[in-house]
């Protein structure tokens, strides 16, 4: 029987790949970053039930990774696609780790000693990590990876210490991209998301006040392995806040940006304001929405819990302005109370923006390597969304998960098990 | 009444988040103004309310409301449409000057009315460029006392084409910018008519502006004219120009004008030319999109909102630089005239006036 292929190792990737490889079908789940697990994996808590989401994740990752079913190929990208339904040929090209996978036991000597440091994306740039890299600690698989853009061996031919240190001799300079061929019979889209930089939304001064962060930095802050280990800090001077707010809607329902509703933000801002009163018991959050869209079974329930037992206040309005205390770098926010009716100041000492999920960034880039169509925002389109929810516009192509549009992880793996029957029935075909 | 204004404006597709309202500089001070609840009540259908009200000339169509706005409302196409709605039943607003400005409005529809002292002596007349002054020459009468100078912008506007070897037309007419804004229809299609026949006989082919106001009216609200037009900052951006390297000690910085930025989206050119002319603008807190406003505009309500409203932007000025640069006439003058009785250590100058002293 011809295999499956799916694109994208998050959650809903792996979903879709562990249905499928349950069912005794071969699955190849090619994902772009050194390590699967995809947002979910970033994030502190679920909601709503406030779960570690790395805990619950990692066994499915840990599952995927050793499925005799699974091939997994991470830091791999689709290049090409031809044939249809039933018999796809997929090139996939395996960027070169500059690491031998066989070899490595991912002990981790090789980032101790590596003498560059950048950005660290997986902590949404918060910190820096080094050239050679796992991308969090939980990493499936844990192999690590040379960033060739930054290591000073491939870009000047200086350093080599991590090929020095490395006493399992897995440091191989010379590794190249290998380009494979697969042949399946159905194929599932599951390449999550990207989010809004909300820079242009200067009212709110993100990126030139120290204490105003996005919901998934907050994630990385509030996280044990994140770059604070798990404690909030405000500049200048370190301290844990007392006072923080969560502003609803930056960047999506708005016509000149994101038109859309990302339909988790509510919820994240209620549970990431739940987490800090868990962290810090005197700790009071506000959450300025433009509606509280808690729409889910018992998330209504969940966001009068935060108002009863965590200290939440929700105001119903969205800011027209945040100014920065230039000595504390406390933050004053300016909203209209709609009872009273006159502009108001709030001050706190961390502002968190929820800014909405949008397309991944090569989106556009995979569905025409696919011959599949984007919508008008630009997430991959449907057939129909009521009696087609799974089925792109190409026979044969599934899709799950937020690159469908934004969804939270209960819904991204409902569909990405509806996307695993659709694309088994195409395999089972195949063979009969 | 207000229906066809609403569909105009798109005001139905306001979500009550009243994120224009924490924005609006008059509803900062005085929190009876409120966009928001403008809107709101237009949508529950309270027309007489609104058309009787003083609160839609307290508007100064600085436009925030829209920049921050989610929804795309139209706010200042709303207020001016109900401005116009509301004169119809007599509501107009209280006029800053006791309506002066709306006579010379008036006045300058008449073939005979002509201040054209200032021009003499320089080098205009002869090019397929116009420069519309507009009614900058009228105000150096009017604001005597406060130390105005109109004209310099003009005069300095002039050199500055000279310089580039332009030797423009001149023309100085209202724009009918004031009168649009406050509803008064009939006047502003009236200078309109006036300046269009005027321009299409002159067989010009660019039009120059030192006023951002001008500039805005003919751009959006004018008929189709089939000549190029731009800012005075436009103009010198894309110009080599050089700076004479005369220094002075002072810091500068530059406050948008409403019109030339939220309205027309022109942030970076006369930046640009600033540093050309070697000055490195230091910012205010509120800048370009965000910029605070110089608190009245089309002459209309100025009093204590206004004031509040100056104070802080001169503050903010002060607390940063020696020179505030402004980029349209009345927001030199509305400042001028806080200072003439507000203590604030700053100087103001107009764009064009700093660019030609600097500009070899």
């Amino acid at each position: 029987m011809k295999g499956v292929l799916v694109i994208g190792g998050g959650v809903a990737g792996i979903q879709a790949a562990l249905d499928l490889a349950d069912r005794g079908i071969h699955v190849y789940l090619v994902e772009k970053e050194p390590s699967i697990g995809g947002r979910m994996a970033l994030l502190d808590k679920t909601m709503s039930t406030n779960d570690c989401s790395i805990c619950i994740l990692a066994p499915k990752m840990n599952e995927c990774f050793s499925h005799p079913n699974i091939e997994v190929l991470e830091y791999s990208e689709v290049i090409g696609v031809e044939g249809k339904a039933g018999n796809f040929k997929v090139k996939v090209k395996r960027k070169a780790k500059y690491v031998d996978a066989t070899k490595c036991t991912g002990c981790g000597d090789c980032m101790e000693k590596c003498p560059t440091e950048i950005p660290n994306e997986y902590n949404s740039y918060l910190d820096k990590r080094k050239a050679i890299f796992l991308p969090f600690p939980q990493a499936v698989p844990r192999k690590a990876t040379i960033d060739e853009r930054y290591c000073l061996k491939l870009t000047k031919n200086r350093c080599g210490l991590c090929q020095k240190i490395c006493k399992a001799e897995a440091i191989d300079y010379n590794q190249k991209d290998k380009i494979i061929e697969l042949n399946v019979a159905s194929i599932i889209v599951a390449i999550g998301s990207s989010l809004y930089e909300p820079k242009d939304l200067v009212e709110y001064g993100y990126g030139r006040y120290a204490n105003v962060h996005t919901w998934m930095e907050y994630e990385r802050l509030i996280n044990a392995a994140g770059p604070t280990h798990g404690h909030l800090k405000c500049a200048p001077d370190g301290r844990r806040p007392k006072k923080i707010a969560f502003i609803q809607c930056v960047g999506s329902r708005d016509v000149k940006r994101c038109q859309w509703c990302s339909s988790v933000c509510c919820m994240v801002s209620i549970k990431s304001a739940m987490l800090a009163n868990e962290h810090y018991g005197d700790l009071e959050s506000y959450i300025f929405y433009s509606d509280l869209r808690v729409f889910s079974k018992r998330f209504y329930e969940y966001s009068k819990r935060g108002e009863r037992d965590y200290k939440i206040t929700y105001i119903h309005a969205r800011p027209g302005e945040i100014k920065e205390d230039k000595r504390t770098k406390n933050l004053i926010i300016y909203y209209e109370d709609e009872n009273e009716g006159k502009v108001k100041e709030l001050e706190v000492e961390m502002v968190i923006l929820a800014t909405p999920i949008m397309p991944a960034k090569d989106v556009k880039q995979l569905a025409e390597i696919l011959g599949i169509e984007t919508n008008e925002y630009g997430f991959i389109k449907v057939k129909d969304y009521v009696f087609h929810p799974v089925e792109t516009t190409r026979e044969g192509i599934f899709v799950a998960g937020c690159c469908e549009r934004p969804k939270d992880i209960t819904e991204s793996v409902v569909q990405a098990s509806a996307a695993a029957a659709k694309a088994a029935e195409i395999a089972g075909l195949v063979e009969g | 009444m207000l229906d066809k204004i609403i569909n105009e404006s798109k005001a139905y597709y306001c979500v009550e988040c009243r994120k224009c309202s924490s924005a609006c500089p008059v509803t900062r001070v005085y929190g009876k103004f409120s966009p928001a609840s403008i809107v709101e009540r237009a949508l529950i259908g309270i027309d007489d309310e609104i058309l009787k009200s003083l609160d839609i000339w307290k508007c100064l169509s600085c436009g925030i409301c829209e920049e921050v706005c989610p929804s795309g409302v139209e706010f200042l196409n709303f207020i001016r449409k109900t401005r116009n709605l509301a004169r119809k039943e007599n509501n107009v607003g209280i006029y800053a000057h006791e309506g002066i400005f709306e006579s010379l409005q008036k006045l300058m529809l008449s073939n005979e009315f002509n201040a054209s002292e200032w021009l003499q002596g320089l080098d205009v007349g002869e090019d397929d460029t116009l420069y519309f002054a507009g009614c900058l020459p009228f105000y150096d009468i009017i604001f005597k006392d406060i130390g105005i100078k109109s004209t310099n912008i003009g005069i300095s506007t002039i050199k500055i084409l000279n310089s580039a070897g332009i030797k423009p037309a001149v023309m100085q007419l209202c724009c009918g910018h004031d009168a649009l804004w406050n509803g008064n229809v009939k006047l502003f299609k009236e200078l309109a008519k006036k300046n269009v026949k005027e321009i299409k006989e002159m067989k010009i082919k660019r039009i120059i502006f030192s006023c951002p106001e001008c500039y805005r009216t003919f751009k959006f609200d004018y008929p189709k004219l089939d000549v190029e037009m731009m800012h005075i900052s436009e103009f010198l951006e894309k110009e080599e120009i050089e700076w004479n390297g005369k220094e002075d000690e002072k810091t500068y910085t530059y406050h948008d004008s409403c019109r030339l930025g939220r309205h027309l989206g022109i942030y970076d050119e006369p930046r640009n030319v600033l540093k050309k002319v070697g000055i490195e603008v230091k910012e205010m807190e509120h800048n370009r999109e965000m910029a605070l406003c110089c608190g009245t505009s089309a002459w209309m309500c100025c009093d204590w909102k206004a004031e509040e409203m100056r104070k802080e932007r001169l503050k903010e000025a002060s607390d940063i630089a020696d020179v505030l640069i402004t980029s349209c006439p009345k927001c030199q003058i509305h400042f001028r005239c806080t200072l003439s009785h507000e203590g604030h250590d700053i100087e103001v100058k107009d764009f064009a006036e700093v660019v030609a002293e600097r500009i070899k």
